[in-house]
């Protein structure tokens, strides 16, 4: 009875202890994002203002992610753990913003968090925004899966993956010749969950050719590189498959189309994106060839 | 430039750069045929013995010989080399048997198939002959060569003199030859029996249809 108590009691410390860094996280936003200080204290009310809600439950899922991947062990007493357990969620946390800070300065550069949130209410804009923080939350759950203890790995992998990352997500103006800056000033929704699409799907990729051991920096950079070039082979096979497959009529020519019809290419268009890219890393990840092919 | 011209280089690139980077192209050295394989080792005396064949792919193959290469005072070393499809044909009827012998005074390199061994056979710096009691010569390694029949994969199995004098008249009309009850090669039971190679392993524990379904009923339990 004792050991469960305590161990009840344990559960509650770190708890609280959880609350203490969400706390901390919302205060840590001022290091890089001065600009929303006011965005991220101010209190939220969804009915009103849903692009801000979007904003900060983005954030939040963000950091729920990051967190919820920590493993807290006790084998070396209670002090070790508190302390290795906000050693880690702090260094997350820093890595986590300066991620959605890059991402943000590269995909959203010519607008303001504040302005588009707060004085527009662009939903579009929240979206994206909020699409690339919980895609940085899981592209750093890799990297520190991947990193395991140590820091120098964890950073050499985070600036690796900022830079595919990075590249990917202008490759969506270049893919589909929309403009999505365009899009976000017209507040166009469907535009936004498209290029949320590209960009998850673009996170599945990521997470899965970086998600292999580092035993030599020179060789994990070029085994990522060939995975990922394989990636982008086998992953337009199931994009155009599956519009085969399902009779899926594509808008030829979205410039002479109505809104309407772009707003629903956009949004189905995305989906299609998530959904190949979910088939593809099932290609090129989870086959395993065994013993087919012998190791000389 | 189209998106298929863009897609086609990125798949020749693929293809390119994993090339250059496979362990296998790096490390597993290409031979021709037997006459490749006997430049390759120009020590004497040698004899390779083929210890395993192996036909790796599904479309494209690549076609692999494991050799077991025995030099007089040297260490056994085995080598696994990539090959042609008519030499791989060409050798997997022979595994378990010697395929190139050099004698230590012979100009020429012998590539008849013949059981492991017939090399050092009646060679006295290896060995002698002594009579059995059911009055057949056999022969025995010196103590400095003991290991030499386990490399050859004999087990219990001593050779005779019966055995190296028709293996002479094979060598001679360059005839294979399996043994005089046909006990090594690939279905000879002496190399059935004592060849550890992946080859024989793998015939064995082919997996079947039935041993999928089989496994799904399995109950998982932990076990004590």
């Amino acid at each position: 009875m004792n050991e469960i108590f305590d161990k009840l009691l344990i559960r509650i410390i770190l708890c609280l202890l959880t609350f203490g860094i969400l706390f901390s996280y919302r205060y840590l936003h001022f290091l890089l994002f001065k600009k929303i200080k006011k965005l991220t204290m101010r209190s939220i009310y969804p009915e009103k203002n849903l692009a801000h809600a979007i904003f900060i439950a983005a954030r939040l899922i963000g950091f729920v992610i990051i967190i919820n991947a920590q493993i807290i062990d006790l084998s070396n007493g209670l002090f070790f753990a508190i302390s290795s357990l906000i050693i880690n969620s702090v260094i997350s946390i820093l890595l986590f913003l300066a991620s959605t800070y890059v991402f943000e300065s590269i995909v959203l550069y010519n607008f303001t968090a504040e302005d588009e949130v707060i004085r527009r209410q662009n939903l579009s804009f929240a979206v994206v925004n909020s699409g690339l923080s919980i895609c940085a939350a899981l592209i750093l759950t890799t990297i520190n899966k991947v990193a395991g203890e140590s820091l120098i790995n964890l950073l050499f992998l985070w600036l690796f993956s900022l830079v595919i990352f990075g590249g990917s997500t202008k490759l969506f103006n270049l893919v589909f010749k929309i403009n999505l800056s365009r899009s976000i000033v017209q507040h166009h929704l469907p535009t936004s969950f498209h290029y949320i699409g590209f960009i998850s799907s673009w996170v599945i990729v990521i997470s899965t050719v970086i998600d292999h051991p580092i035993i030599n920096y020179q060789r994990y950079i070029l085994k990522t590189l060939i995975d990922l070039v394989l990636n982008i082979i086998i992953f337009p096979l199931f994009f155009i498959g599956i519009n085969y497959v399902f009779y899926i009529k594509k808008l030829q020519n979205i410039k002479d189309k109505e809104v309407k019809e772009i707003s629903n290419f956009g949004t189905f268009e995305g989906i299609l994106l998530f959904i190949s890219a979910l088939l593809t890393v099932m290609i090129t990840s989870n086959i395993k060839f065994g013993t087919f092919y012998p190791t000389l | 430039m189209s998106k298929i011209s863009i897609y086609l280089l990125l798949i020749l690139f693929y293809l390119g750069v994993s090339k250059s980077l496979s362990p296998t192209r790096n490390h597993t050295i290409f031979v021709k045929d037997k006459y490749a394989l006997s430049n390759l080792f120009p020590g004497r005396p040698l004899t390779i013995i083929l210890l395993d064949v192996k036909e790796v792919g599904l479309f494209m193959k690549t076609y692999l010989q494991k050799f077991l290469i025995i030099e007089g005072f040297e260490d056994s070393t085995e080598v696994t080399v990539r090959t042609p499809k008519a030499f791989f044909e060409e050798e997997k009827k022979y595994v378990g048997l010697s395929i190139l012998r050099r004698g230590e005074q012979s100009e020429e390199t012998s590539f008849t198939p013949m059981p492991p061994g017939v090399l050092f056979m009646g060679d006295p710096s290896y060995g002698y002959w002594k009579t059995s009691s059911s009055g057949q010569k056999k022969w025995y390694y010196y103590r400095a060569y003991k290991n030499l029949p386990k490399l050859f994969a004999y087990g219990d199995y001593r050779p005779t003199y019966s055995m190296l004098k028709s293996a002479r008249i094979a060598i001679k009309n360059d005839i294979p030859f399996f043994g005089l009850k046909n006990e090594f090669g690939p279905k000879g039971i002496i190399t059935k029996k004592n060849l550890k190679s992946r080859f024989f392993k793998e015939e064995s524990k082919t997996m079947q249809l039935k041993d999928i379904f089989l496994k799904k009923l399995e109950t998982h339990q932990v076990k004590k």
